[in-house]
C-alpha cells in the first residue's frame, strides 16, 4: 500500500490552495493596495500616477457630503448596531426557552435576512410613504389626522433607514446568538433557577458573558453591514432628500463612477478601510482571545 | 433540621410516565443516594425535588412545608452539579457571592460566609480566579462551596463526580462525607456509580425502570439484596449467577448439588427452579480433585496486588472469583470452586426476586 507522508499531503494542501492565495493577493489585496496608492494621485476620470500627496484627503474632509455621509454612517451604527443586538437577543433568548412553534418562528425571523437589501429596501419606501403607505391604511382606518413623513423628512429619513436595517437584520443576529446560547450548559440555567437570579441579571451578568464568541461575530456581521451600507439606501430615498441620507459607500460609488473623481473615491475607500480595521481587529482579536482562553 | 418527604410522586412528559407513585421519606441530617442505571428516573426525581421538574401528581415536603409548586429559590435547598454549572466569567468569590446579593443578604454576613466555606474546603487561594483557570477537581470543590454558602438545608447532588478521574473522584467522596458530617445537612445525592453509593450513604435508594427497587442502608442493599438487579448492580464484580433447581436442601447446579445454609433454605420447596447468585469473595478455588464444588475452567487471571480476580468459565457462563494473590493458577487448568453456603442469594428464576 502507498502511505502518503506528511511532507506530500502538505504538498498537495499548498497545490490546491494556490489558486485561491493567488485570487486573494492580486484581487483583493492588490485591488485595495493599489487604490490606497490612487489616492495619493491627480486621478480624476481615469487613473493617473501624478503625486498629489494628501490633497484628495484634505478635500474629501472638507467636502461637506462626506461629512455627511459619515456622520450618517456613525448615526447609523450607533443605533442600529444595539438596537438589532438586543432585539435579536430577545428573540433568540425566547426561542432558547422552548416556545411552542419553535420553527416556525425561527423561519418568520429570518424570512426578512433572505431578502435582498434592495427589496427590503423597496419594501419599506412603500410601507412608510407618507401618501400611499401605512398612514394612508391608518387613515383609512379612521385616523384622520395620521401622518408618518419621516421618510421625506431630512431630519428623519435616516431613522427610516435603520428601521428597515434593524428589520433586515435582527433574524441573522438571532440565529448566531441561538447557536451560542444553545450551548450554555443546561446545569448552568438549573443553578441559575436554584439561586433564584432574575431572569435580566442571569442574562446580563451570567448567560451574556458566557456566549462572548457568538456576541463578536453577531458584531463583526453588523459592523460589516454598516460598511457596506448602500444598497438599502438607494432603493429607499436614493440618499435623499438632498444628501440627507448619504453614506460613505454611496459617496464612493458616485464619485467613482458618476463624477470621476476616481482619486477622491480611492480616499473615502482608503479612510473607510481604516475605519473598518480600528474597528474589526479589535473585536477578531477579543473573539479569538475568547476562544483561546476559556475551558 | 429538615427532612425530605415525597408523597405518591409522579412525573409525566406529555404521555409518557418518567415516574410513578413515588414514596420516599427522608429525614433530617440523613445521607441518602439515590442509584440507578441512566434512564432510571433518578436525575429527574432530584430536579423535582429541586423544584426544577414539573409535577404531575403528588406531593413533595421539606422541612415539613408542602413545596410541591413553589419555586426552587423558596425550598430552601442548595445543589451541586455534574458539569460544576459555575458563572463562567465571575471571579471564585463571585461565584459564591452572586446569589446571597441577589438574595440581598447584608455585605459583611456575605464576606463572613464566603470566608468560612473557601476556609472550609480549602479554596481560599483561588478566590480570585476565573472558573476557566481552574482544574475539574477545583472547579467542583468551588461549586460545592456555592452551595454550603447558601446555608441551605437540604443539599443535592447530581452526580457531582461523573466529570473527574479516578483519583479526583476518591478525594471529593472523602470531601463530600467529612462535609455531611460536619454540617449534618440532609444530603440527597443521584449516582450510578456503586462505589460512590457504599462509601457515602447512610440510606442506598435502587432505582429502575422508573421505579424504586430496593431501599436501606449500604450493607443491607448488598448483602440481601432484593432482586437479582440490585444484586448485579452492586458489587464489582458483579455478583454471579447460575442457573438451577432446589432439591433436598440443596441447590442443583449443572447435575452437582451445592449446600446451602438453613438459614436461608428453610423457605424453598423442592424442584422449584432458582436463580443462585454468590459474590466474587464469597467463592474459593481448590485444584485438589476432593470432588466436592462446582468444577469449573479457568479462563483468564488478573492480579490485582492483594488479590486476584480469577475468571472460569462453567460451560458458556462466565464467573468470577477473589482469590488470595499467592494462589497460582493458569488459563485451562480445571479446578473446583465451593460455595460459601450461607452467603449464597437465591431468587426466583420468574421473577428475579429474593426468595
Amino acid at each position: 500500500m502507498f502511505v502518503r507522508s506528511p511532507s506530500s499531503s502538505r504538498l498537495q494542501a499548498t497545490l490546491t490552495l494556490v489558486p485561491v492565495a493567488f485570487v486573494v493577493l492580486s484581487v483583493y489585496v492588490g485591488g485595495v493596495l493599489w487604490a490606497a496608492g490612487i489616492s495619493f494621485t491627480r486621478s480624476s476620470m481615469l487613473p493617473n500616477y501624478r503625486f498629489a500627496g494628501l490633497t484628495q484627503y484634505i478635500n474629501l474632509f472638507a467636502n461637506a457630503r462626506w461629512q455627511v455621509s459619515l456622520g450618517n454612517m456613525v448615526l447609523f451604527a450607533s443605533i442600529f448596531i444595539p438596537v438589532t443586538l438586543l432585539i435579536g437577543y430577545s428573540m433568540a433568548a425566547m426561542i432558547n426557552r422552548g416556545v411552542r412553534g419553535e420553527n416556525a418562528l425561527r423561519t418568520i425571523y429570518l424570512y426578512p435576512f433572505a431578502m435582498s437589501f434592495i427589496v427590503t429596501g423597496l419594501v419599506w419606501r412603500w410601507l412608510l410613504d407618507p401618501n400611499f403607505g401605512i398612514a394612508d391604511v391608518a387613515r383609512k382606518l379612521g385616523f384622520e389626522n395620521a401622518s408618518f413623513d419621516w421618510i421625506v423628512n431630512a431630519d428623519m429619513a435616516i431613522f427610516t433607514i435603520i428601521i428597515a436595517a434593524v428589520w433586515h437584520s435582527a433574524g441573522l443576529v438571532m440565529v448566531v446568538l441561538l447557536a451560542g446560547l444553545r450551548g450554555v450548559d443546561d446545569d448552568l440555567w438549573k443553578a441559575i433557577r436554584i439561586e433564584g437570579i432574575p431572569a435580566w441579571k442571569a442574562h446580563l451578568y451570567i448567560i451574556v458573558p458566557s456566549i462572548g464568541t457568538s456576541i463578536a461575530t453577531a458584531l463583526v456581521l453588523m459592523s460589516l453591514t454598516v460598511v457596506r451600507l448602500f444598497d438599502v439606501v438607494v432603493a429607499m430615498t436614493g440618499g435623499g432628500p438632498g444628501i440627507a441620507t448619504d453614506v460613505p459607500a454611496k459617496f464612493i460609488i458616485d464619485h467613482m463612477f458618476e463624477r470621476q473623481q476616481v482619486g477622491l473615491a480611492s480616499a473615502a475607500a482608503t479612510t473607510l478601510l481604516l475605519l473598518v480595521l480600528a474597528v474589526a481587529v479589535p473585536l477578531l482579536i477579543l473573539k479569538n482571545h475568547r476562544k483561546g482562553g476559556a475551558r | 433540621m429538615t427532612g425530605v418527604h415525597l408523597r405518591n410522586l409522579g412525573i409525566r412528559y406529555g404521555q409518557v410516565e418518567v415516574l410513578k407513585g413515588i414514596d420516599l421519606d427522608i429525614p433530617a441530617s440523613e445521607f441518602i443516594v439515590l442509584l440507578g442505571p441512566s434512564g432510571c428516573g433518578k436525575s429527574t426525581l432530584l430536579n423535582a425535588i429541586a423544584g426544577l421538574q414539573d409535577v404531575a401528581e403528588g406531593q413533595i415536603l421539606i422541612g415539613g412545608h408542602d413545596m410541591t409548586n413553589v419555586e426552587p429559590k423558596n425550598r430552601g435547598i442548595a445543589m451541586v452539579f455534574q458539569s460544576y454549572a459555575l458563572y463562567p466569567r465571575m471571579s471564585v468569590r463571585g461565584n459564591l457571592s452572586f446569589g446571597l446579593k441577589v438574595a440581598k443578604i447584608a455585605k459583611p454576613e456575605i464576606e463572613k460566609r464566603v470566608a468560612n466555606v473557601a476556609k472550609m474546603l480549602q479554596i481560599e487561594p483561588l478566590l480570585d480566579r476565573k472558573p476557566a483557570e481552574l482544574s475539574g477537581g477545583q472547579r467542583q470543590r468551588v461549586a460545592i462551596g456555592r452551595a454550603v454558602v447558601r446555608d441551605a438545608g437540604v443539599f443535592l447532588f447530581d452526580e457531582p463526580l461523573s466529570n473527574l478521574d479516578a483519583q479526583l473522584r476518591s478525594d471529593l467522596r472523602v470531601e463530600i462525607k467529612r462535609l455531611h458530617q460536619r454540617l449534618k445537612s440532609t444530603m440527597v445525592y443521584v449516582t450510578h456509580d456503586q462505589i460512590e453509593a457504599m462509601t457515602l450513604a447512610d440510606r442506598i435508594v435502587v432505582m429502575k425502570d422508573r421505579i424504586i427497587q430496593q431501599q436501606g442502608p449500604p450493607d443491607e442493599i448488598y448483602n440481601r439484596p432484593a432482586n437479582t438487579f440490585v444484586a448485579r448492580f452492586v458489587g464489582s464484580p458483579a455478583m454471579n449467577f447460575l442457573d438451577g433447581a432446589i432439591g433436598g436442601g440443596h441447590a442443583i447446579i449443572d447435575r452437582q448439588a451445592i449446600p446451602i445454609a438453613a438459614a436461608i433454605s428453610a423457605p424453598l420447596s423442592d424442584s422449584r427452579p432458582v436463580i443462585v447468585g454468590i459474590r466474587p469473595e464469597d467463592m474459593t478455588i481448590h485444584t485438589d480433585d476432593s470432588g466436592s464444588g462446582l468444577a469449573v475452567e479457568i479462563d483468564v487471571v488478573e492480579p490485582m496486588g492483594p488479590e486476584k480476580l480469577v475468571w472460569c468459565k462453567q460451560g458458556d457462563i462466565g464467573l468470577s472469583v477473589k482469590a488470595p494473590s499467592s494462589i497460582s493458577v493458569m488459563p485451562g487448568d480445571r479446578v473446583r470452586l465451593r460455595l460459601a453456603e450461607e452467603k449464597l442469594h437465591i431468587f426466583d428464576k420468574e421473577t428475579g426476586k429474593r426468595i
